[in-house]
């Protein structure tokens, strides 16, 4: 049986050479091979491996090293940025605003909130996806501490306007936390520019090794957060724990990749996802889910009308696609964004998401929309009238 | 979601899918289900001595649902035609490994052998009438 063709490179991405070679560095050379909380020459060593990852990571996002906090991933991320900003700002107020379509990662981290007493407003976007900043102005209460949306949006690939949104936020005196898993290394991101105040990455989206990411505290307005592990000084006591050193090598080397390849991996990419979406489109009764235009360059979500999707599904499997989130994936529940967005549960449901990335080719392109073509006319064939 | 080889096969190239095959006999069909139940199947029927003689199906549903349909019309050729009354889809169960999970919906199917089973009652009726009617 040949391997499925990968196209889901918003769950997760290959670790690109470059990246393995650092990590493997860092776990076999005398460097990574200490604590690097250590303060003897071996522990100095663990721990300039560590800065200068640290510094890499800041530069894909205009931060600063020092405001860099490591961590295990972007579910980890958005843990911190919303849950501990939250508790660190309940004096201030108690009320968060986020939107419908994020990720589990930040509504449930919101829910956690409201069960420690925190109000939520969720803001729904338009047909398209696009939370509008004027919605988010509207949202806003004196008692809001944090409004929190992500850059790209993991299925369906918008983007939302966070500049615009993070002007908002920051006229009202409110954190603005963003979820960065999709952009990074696909969209340029500055976060001063953007008016972010927290922000989380997450290295396996981006060409890095899985089980690493980030969150940006912005060193005046987010510096502090109440952290959500104790038992340890690391990451400025914001995240306990003994560093990964050969997973942040490897993250450091992902992060300054894909800030070298921003100018020709994203332009690839949206080429051969637009000869994709062209393909899937072509076949009647497939509808494009999300804005046509207003979307990152790796995701093509599409509905399919009058096929159940499982079948659908089955009938792709030599395609490595997703029917939504990754993450909640084994629920086999209709996709909530796409429920937002209006979509009745059966064309909810026969929805596929595909997402490319940097490996990905023309020859795949072409066999993922014959696959495609044909599975949906033949299950259509079959249907009764 | 993982599929026993017995489902993907039928599910790939499900036989019995599509139109009847032409040939001698009564000729019955039977509905079930819609797109909201997640499953709708057609059986179509032929009958000719009080026994089914072909029978074929279409589907829209899951691919344990097509693998059903699939298998139930090949089971049902060479049964009598109170069969499709009496049907019981549990019997694929073992050769389909049906989740448990599957099984309530898919027993839609069974509705639509019995649509068919009405179906060719209700001519059986409309000919005895006729013939009794007959000078």
């Amino acid at each position: 049986m040949t391997a499925p063709i990968y196209m889901d490179f918003a769950a997760s991405t290959p670790v690109d050479p470059a990246v393995a070679d650092a990590i493997a560095a860092a776990l076999t050379g005398e460097a990574g091979m200490a604590n690097p909380a250590a303060t003897h020459a071996a522990g100095r060593a663990a721990a300039l491996l560590v800065a200068e990852a640290r510094a890499r990571v800041a530069k894909l996002i205009g931060a600063t090293a020092d405001e860099i906090v490591f961590t295990s991933g972007a579910t980890e991320s958005d843990n911190l940025a919303v849950i501990g900003a939250g508790r660190f700002r309940r004096q201030l107020g108690r009320h968060v605003v986020t939107t419908l379509i994020e990720h589990p990662a930040v509504l449930d981290s919101c829910r956690a909130l409201v069960a420690e007493g925190f109000e939520l407003t969720y803001l729904k976007p338009d047909q398209h996806g696009i939370v509008a900043p004027e919605s988010v102005a509207a949202a806003l209460r004196p008692d809001t501490i944090l409004v929190s949306v992500a850059h790209v949006n993991n299925e369906l690939g918008v983007v939302q306007p966070v500049a615009a949104i993070g002007e908002v936020c920051r006229r009202h005196g409110t954190l603005l936390h963003v979820d960065a898993a999709q952009s990074a290394g696909r969209l340029p991101i500055d976060v001063r520019e953007s008016c972010i105040d927290l922000l989380s990455l997450s290295a396996h989206k981006m060409y890095g090794p899985k089980g690493v990411g980030a969150l940006f505290l912005d060193a005046d307005r987010s510096r502090r957060v109440e952290p959500l592990f104790h038992g340890g000084g690391q990451e400025r006591g914001l995240r306990p724990g003994t560093l990964p050193t050969h997973q942040l090598a490897g993250f450091g080397i992902a992060a300054e990749l894909a800030l070298q390849r921003l100018s020709s991996d994203p332009p690839a990419i949206r080429a051969l996802c637009k000869r994709l979406e062209d393909g899937l489109l072509a076949v009647p009764g497939v509808q494009l889910n999300g804005h046509a235009t207003q979307r990152s360059c790796h995701i093509v979500n599409v509905s399919v009308a009058g096929v159940e999707g499982e079948s659908l599904r089955c009938g792709l499997r030599g395609l490595a696609v997703s029917s939504g989130s990754a993450c909640a994936a084994e629920s086999g529940e209709p996709s909530p964004v796409l429920r937002t967005l209006g979509r009745p549960d059966d064309v909810a449901q026969a929805s596929l998401r595909f997402s490319l990335g940097r490996t990905s080719t023309v020859a795949e392109v072409d066999a993922a929309i014959a696959a495609f073509t044909a599975t949906v006319t033949r299950l259509r064939e079959l249907a009764p009238a | 979601m993982e599929y026993p080889e017995s489902v993907l096969a039928r599910f790939d190239a499900p036989p019995h899918a599509g139109p009847l095959a032409p040939g001698s006999g009564t000729v019955v069909a039977g509905r079930a289900g819609g797109v909201a139940e997640g499953i709708e199947a057609v059986f179509q029927v032929r009958v000719a001595d009080g026994r089914i003689v072909a029978a074929a199906f279409y589907a829209y549903g899951c691919p344990y649902s097509i693998a059903a349909c699939s298998l139930t019309a090949e089971r049902l050729a060479g049964l009598e035609v109170n069969a499709l009354r009496d049907f019981g889809l549990l019997s694929l169960a073992p050769e389909l490994e049906l989740p448990v999970e599957k099984r309530g919906r898919l027993l839609l199917i069974e509705d639509a052998l019995r649509s068919c089973w009405r179906a060719w009652d209700n001519k059986r009726l409309a000919a005895s009438k006729e013939s009794r009617s007959d000078p």
